[in-house]
């Protein structure tokens, strides 16, 4: 009897999911406002099962009908104040609207669905106010006495087959001796009258209302009651057989029979109230379950069971989207924007017309963009989706019990993907269940302990870096991380050594492991501890992240975040050694271009790391090439080929090999060609524009840092797509991207760029970068050096000039591998010692957090060991040499009242790693034994250092005090010395001034001069190269001062063929320089 | 109709229809017979073609004080149709036939 | 080979055999999604060194794995003949990079035999088992095995 259009049937359902839409939350609305009913807001779901029920009677949707006039009735009343909604009214009514829903979802089958008990169920309430009697009443007046009760003994399916064939079913109610035998007619005659008409589906005599032997004569009344299937219409079937009309009842549907059926109770017997435990064991099975079994439920238990079912349907698996018109009227003026761009284009097309080209091509690369992100804004959809259902399930399940809870929702607008929002829903429902379930105590417990008895569960949806996070929290009684941690240790999911170091937030998210429940039993409410392992599983399959927070007797928050997949980012193209990456616009705060020729201004070096001042603060730069590990590469202008790139900072002007050349009083620097042709056809590529510093200013979270790139792009959006398995746990990147010509384009993760190793860097390389500016003002012998300790209780020294970086690293990050220290460092391994190996003095001091100073030695890099604090000072001091010196020892000093060794990294490395240091050493001597040169030094302790180092290597030194001396002693024996180092601060002559003295007179300028210092900053540098200085090195720093010095030598001798003796010891020097 | 009664009960054997004033002597006899509590009754439609209203009314009514008394009332050698007719209406359990 | 009808029985199997380095490996043809060649690919720094690179498979991003290193040999040299075969994988398709593509072979499954400790220095945990054709040894491998990752 349903409507056979399909079309039609279609377009009701979708009218009728608008009407159900917000019916829950309404009706829970209608009870919260208890006695103070909003008219408005009942009459809403009034109308909404008002417009139900109408097109149900149309479209053949007879229980849909039904159901819905039910409701209709008792909202009627509510709205008219006839009736208060209390809980038990409430209950009703959702109950009753989820069938509704369901019949709706499953409209063929709708006339099936057993809905008696909701109709009776409507009809207690609404009769329970109406003066009527209680007991079923069938539709037509009856003239059987009222108290008579008749029921027939039929299955409801037969009826309903009837129905469906086209039938009508008619009870009727006849007398036997007044209708019957009055008329002449017997019982027989009777029964087959109504044979002829139908068939008759059962018949009962009314044996109470039968009089007695005694009374029966004056009686006359033996009631029969027929209930029959007749396709005769109600207006023939009196005359058919002869009946009178008023005792003929016609049935339309099974609902109208339901009073008449057998094992009927009415609906005010009092029924034991049914537990919970019976709840649940019938639950399973109560739809469709035997149709003669009618209980309805009028009491409030009853409600929890329907609510499991109503939680546990999947959101209403729709194929249609919900679209906000005026995103429909985008669509069309975009639409028809692309229609007439296409129209001038195909004009253009065939005019040649290459100007109109290039600006419809403009438009339309417009409106190509506006069209996907309107598309792609139709499937975001609020996160209200899911989130409306929960008021109903916290409700029901606090009801159930026994427990005060009450619900905020917070940000419910936040938008998600479509399929996001369907993935999620499950396991926010078990999160939030669990809230409820395990976090809320009882009302009582929570007064003894002093909180409201009232329990609150926030669930909040906000967007943040990016992503959208869930959180759901309540003020429950707290997870404790011991009793997890002893649980997790008794299951065997970790040992008591894991348990034993773990914090408590590590503890307490334990609870996310497979196999783990605190629970005694996993109660079925809420599945918990079953549930934890999985909702992170469902989690991570898309590729979201879950963590729990939780203060026993305080409360438990749980946050999820998910991640951006199926999502349009705007970002920022950028490009690394030729390959292009996509930094998310959320974390983008401004963009820098530093002119190559403001370099060496604005960014600033200490030891390797590298900052930029930015409007007076110092930003720390992170390379992506670096931080990535990729070889990073400079694009040759002249060959057009990106190369490799070696220059070890951004502002360094230098290369590592090759000293300053000068370049006839043209102020500025010069690369040292690689080869002969470079450097014939002058080529300089620092100045160029291209040499220019990207730095893509970047923040995650407090964290800010420069990343610089090597070219940046445009800004686009962009679909963030997932990695593969296999490259997921790179961190590093979110995601990847296909950008507009197929290629595919990396998306970075800042945060995690910046935690790239597990090391972080100390402030101390930002006190040093200041602190060294100050000190190179200073005119004294000032050393900048490291403080740091080894013990606690013993100071050691370094000069802060040999320092690299100064990295924090945790005790456990230590590797020992044989009897030799590593950690892992940028991917690679770096040993590290400690001081004790080769100095006699005490052990490391055992903190979980250790320092490390990392060196450059040998061309190796190595650390050294140290514990805190660290400090850098520029200091005036005086070095002993004689006491406590050892290995590894250069001399002691007093620091700030302490003691304090002067460490000798080298002798401390060597040491150890002896073998690193014995090629080195072949090079040099092959190449060094004859040479002579003159070291400028005022501090003794660093003449007789370098000139100590100088000897090793096979060098002959002459020593001058100060740059006076220098001056005096070159002049009488020029013809000897080869190279000048010298150093810059010096009483009565200094370095700038001798090595301009040199350099302007004839008969030295071809000296090459290197500079010793202290420091490291631009200024002297700087200075030094004002007067002529061709390379600088730092004092202590042997090999690199052996390098510089090898190759300047070498460069006076550019002719390669003088070098292929390597037999001999002498160094062929061209001839005036040779002894 | 013919009434014996021997040690363990009383027969009412009707010699024709229930109908009409068959009814009336029936009704009469039978509030007779169910007096004694704890006694037994039996009906013998063996003759009985056809039931009418009354007729039934008064074996309804009948077995209606049997039961109450505490008397067994039984019908006895029913024939098809009746025994039909009874089933139909649901009064076969009632009357206690097979 | 130009395929005669296959009879399809519980028995055989179509194998699509490729080189990887001196080894001729096989798997099952109904494991493979497609077969390609080379196309540029997008590098990605701090990957394990297995992985050759990501490229856009008709807008699905695949990741790209150089199968013979991840097995043990050296890494691949890429040639005219290199191809990229796309498997599914735990519900992502995954590129494999082979050094050389081989002939179908229809083989009888019951001529499997265990795998040895290894086949042309891959390890044998890597194969299901080998077969004998034309009197060349052919491994068929593992891919779940092959996938794995370390940490896995």
């Amino acid at each position: 009897m349903i409507i056979e259009d399909e079309e039609t049937l279609q377009m009701y359902v979708e009218e009728s999911r608008e009407h159900l839409a917000d019916i829950e939350n309404d009706i829970l609305a209608i009870e919260e406002c208890g006695d103070n009913i909003d008219e408005e807001l009942v009459n809403k779901v009034f109308r909404a099962a008002h417009s139900i029920k109408g097109g149900a009677g149309f479209m053949g949707l007879n229980n849909i009908k039904e159901l819905s006039h039910k409701m209709e009735n008792v909202l009627g009343m509510i709205r008219d104040g006839k009736l208060t909604p209390n809980a038990e009214i409430t209950n009703i009514l959702l109950e009753a609207s989820d069938v509704l829903r369901e019949m709706i979802n499953d409209v063929h089958n709708s006339n099936d669905i057993n809905i008696s008990q909701y109709v009776d169920a409507l009809n207690t309430i609404s009769e329970s106010i109406s003066p009527s009697e209680v007991s079923e009443k069938p539709k037509e007046k009856e003239p059987v006495p009222s108290e008579s009760k008749y029921t027939f003994d039929v299955e409801i399916e037969e009826v309903n087959k009837k129905l469906q064939k086209g039938n009508f079913i008619y009870i009727a109610n006849c007398d036997l001796i007044s209708d019957v035998q009055e008329k002449g007619k017997t019982l027989n005659e009777f029964i087959l009258s109504i044979k002829d008409c139908g068939e008759i589906l059962d018949c009962t005599i009314d044996i109470e209302s039968a009089g007695t032997l005694e009374n029966i004569l004056p009686e006359n009344s033996l009631p029969l009651h027929v209930l029959f299937a007749s396709i005769i219409e109600p207006d023939l079937i009196t005359t058919v057989f002869d009946i009178d009309e008023s005792k003929l009842i016609t049935i339309k549907d099974d609902s109208e029979l339901t009073p008449f059926l057998k094992k009927h109770v009415t609906p005010t017997t009092e029924e034991s109230r049914p537990t919970i435990e019976d709840d649940m064991t019938e639950h399973p099975e109560k739809d469709g379950k035997d149709q003669k079994e009618l209980k309805p439920r009028v009491e409030p238990k009853s409600a929890p069971s329907k609510s499991r079912q109503a939680d546990s349907k999947p959101i209403a698996q729709e194929t249609s989207l919900r679209v906000h018109v005026q995103l429909l009227d985008s669509l069309m003026n975009l639409a028809g924007e692309l229609v007439l761009s296409r129209n001038q284009l195909l004009q253009a097309v065939s005019s040649g017309d290459q100007h109109q080209l290039e600006v419809i091509s403009q438009r339309i690369d417009m409106i190509t963009s506006d069209l996907q992100e309107a598309i792609m804004l139709t499937r975001m959809q609020p996160v209200s989706n899911i989130f409306n259902k929960f008021p109903r399930v916290v409700r029901d399940l606090a009801r159930k019990l026994d427990k005060e809870v009450e619900l905020q929702l917070e940000g419910k607008d936040v938008e998600l993907d479509k399929t996001i929002i369907e993935a999620i829903s499950d396991p926010l429902t078990h999160l939030v269940r669990n809230a409820v379930d395990h976090g809320i105590e009882l009302p009582e417990e929570r007064a003894r302990a002093g909180k409201n008895p009232k329990g609150t569960v926030i669930l909040r949806a906000y967007h943040e870096a990016g992503q959208v996070n869930i959180e759901i929290a309540d003020d429950g009684k707290g997870l404790d991380p011991e009793v997890l941690a002893s649980k997790a240790v008794a299951k065997g999911l970790i040992t008591e050594e894991q348990a034993s170091v773990m914090s408590d937030k590590e503890k307490v998210n334990l609870i996310f492991y497979p196999g783990f429940s605190t629970a005694e039993q996993v109660t079925d409410v809420s599945g918990r501890g079953v549930g934890m392992d999985v909702v992170k599983t469902n989690l991570d399959k898309l590729g979201g992240e879950v963590e729990l927070d939780s203060t026993p007797g305080k409360g438990t928050t749980i946050k999820i975040k998910l991640p951006l997949t199926l999502t349009i980012i705007p970002s920022l193209l950028v490009s690394t050694s030729g390959d292009k990456y996509a930094i998310p616009q959320i974390n983008i705060k401004e963009l820098l271009r530093i002119p190559s020729s403001q370099v060496k201004d604005r960014i600033e070096k200490v030891g390797n790391a590298e900052v930029v001042r930015l409007r007076g603060q110092l930003l720390p730069l992170v390379r992506l090439a670096d931080a990535l590990d990729i070889e990073r590469v400079y694009f040759d202008r002249n060959d057009g080929q990106s190369k490799p790139d070696r220059r070890k900072s951004i502002a360094d002007r230098r290369s590592k090999t090759s000293p300053y050349f000068y370049n006839n009083g043209e102020n500025h620097q010069v690369q040292i060609p690689e080869t002969v042709e470079e450097r014939r056809s002058g080529v300089d590529r620092r100045y160029h524009a291209s040499s220019a510093v990207n730095i893509v200013v970047v923040s995650a979270g407090p964290l800010k840092y420069g990343l610089v790139v090597d070219e940046l792009h445009d800004s686009e959006e962009i679909v963030v797509k997932p990695l593969g398995r296999h490259i997921k746990k790179c961190r590093g990147y979110i995601g990847a991207t296909i950008l507009g010509d197929g290629r595919v384009a990396l998306i970075l993760d800042i945060p995690n760029i910046a935690k790239m190793t597990n090391l972080t860097s100390v402030d101390a390389s930002d006190r040093a970068l200041e602190v060294s500016r100050a000190a190179a003002k200073a005119s004294e012998d000032i050393q900048s050096l490291v403080i740091f300790r080894n013990a606690e209780d013993e100071q050691f020294a370094i000069p802060l000039g040999l320092v690299q970086r100064i990295e924090r690293v945790k005790k456990s990050a230590i590797e020992i591998i044989g009897n030799r220290k590593t950690i892992q460092y940028r991917g690679r391994n770096l040993p590290v010692i400690g001081i004790e190996e080769v100095v006699d003095v005490k052990p490391l001091a055992d903190y979980e957090e250790l320092e490390v100073i990392v060196f450059q030695i040998a061309n190796r890099e190595v650390g050294l060991l140290a514990t805190g604090p660290i400090d850098v000072l520029d200091i005036a001091i005086e070095i002993d040499t004689d006491t406590l010196k050892q290995q590894g020892i250069l001399g002691s000093t007093i620091i700030n009242s302490q003691t304090t060794l002067l460490l000798d990294i080298y002798g401390l490395v060597e040491a150890l790693y002896p073998s690193w240091f014995t090629e080195l050493k072949f090079v040099e001597v092959d190449n060094g034994e004859s040479v002579t040169v003159l070291l400028a030094e005022d501090s003794d302790f660093f003449r007789a250092h370098v000139k100590k180092f100088l000897e090793d290597e096979g060098y002959t030194v002459i020593e001058a005090e100060d740059g006076m001396v220098a001056w005096n002693i070159l002049q009488e024996r020029s013809d000897e010395i080869n190279l000048v180092l010298t150093d810059l601060e010096m009483p009565n002559m200094d370095g700038f001034t001798l090595t301009e003295k040199i350099k302007t007179d004839d008969r030295y300028k071809h000296l090459p001069v290197i500079a010793l210092t202290t420091l490291a900053d631009e200024e002297s540098i700087e200075k030094g190269k004002a007067a002529g200085v061709d390379d600088y090195q730092i004092k202590l720093d042997k090999e690199r001062l052996m390098e510089g010095i090898y190759k300047v030598l070498k460069e006076l001798v550019p002719e390669s063929d003088n070098f292929s003796d390597q037999k001999s010891s002498k160094t062929q020097l061209p001839g005036h320089l040779s002894t | 109709m013919e009434v014996t009664q021997n040690d363990t009960e009383i027969i009412l054997k009707l010699e024709s229809d229930l109908t009409g004033d068959t009814v009336e002597e029936l009704r009469i006899e039978l509030l007779k017979s169910l007096e004694e509590q704890g006694s037994r009754v039996a009906v013998d439609l063996q003759k009985v073609e056809n039931i009418d209203s009354m007729g039934l009314a008064v074996l309804i009514a009948a077995k209606k004080t049997s039961k109450q008394k505490h008397i067994i009332l039984t019908l006895t050698n029913i024939n098809e149709d009746i025994h039909n007719l009874f089933q139909l209406v649901h009064l076969a359990g009632f009357f206690d036939l097979n | 080979m130009d395929k005669r009808t296959i009879s399809r029985n519980d028995k055989t199997t179509e194998l699509a055999t490729f080189y990887l380095g001196d080894a001729l490996c096989g798997i099952d043809i109904r494991s493979i999604q497609e077969i390609n060649r080379l196309i540029d690919m997008t590098r990605v720094p701090q990957a394990p060194d297995y992985v050759l690179g990501v490229l856009n498979l008709r807008g699905e991003i695949v990741t790209v794995i150089d199968l013979g290193k991840k097995l043990g040999l050296s890494p691949a040299t890429i040639t005219s003949n290199s191809k990229n075969i796309i498997i599914n994988y735990q519900n992502e398709n995954v590129g494999l990079l082979v050094d050389k593509i081989g002939d179908v072979l229809e083989i009888d499954t019951r001529n499997i035999e265990p795998a040895p400790a290894n086949l042309e220095e891959i390890q044998g945990r890597f194969f299901k088992g080998v077969l004998k054709d034309k009197k060349v040894l052919v491994g068929i491998l593992d891919l779940d095995e092959a996938l794995k990752d370390k940490d896995q």
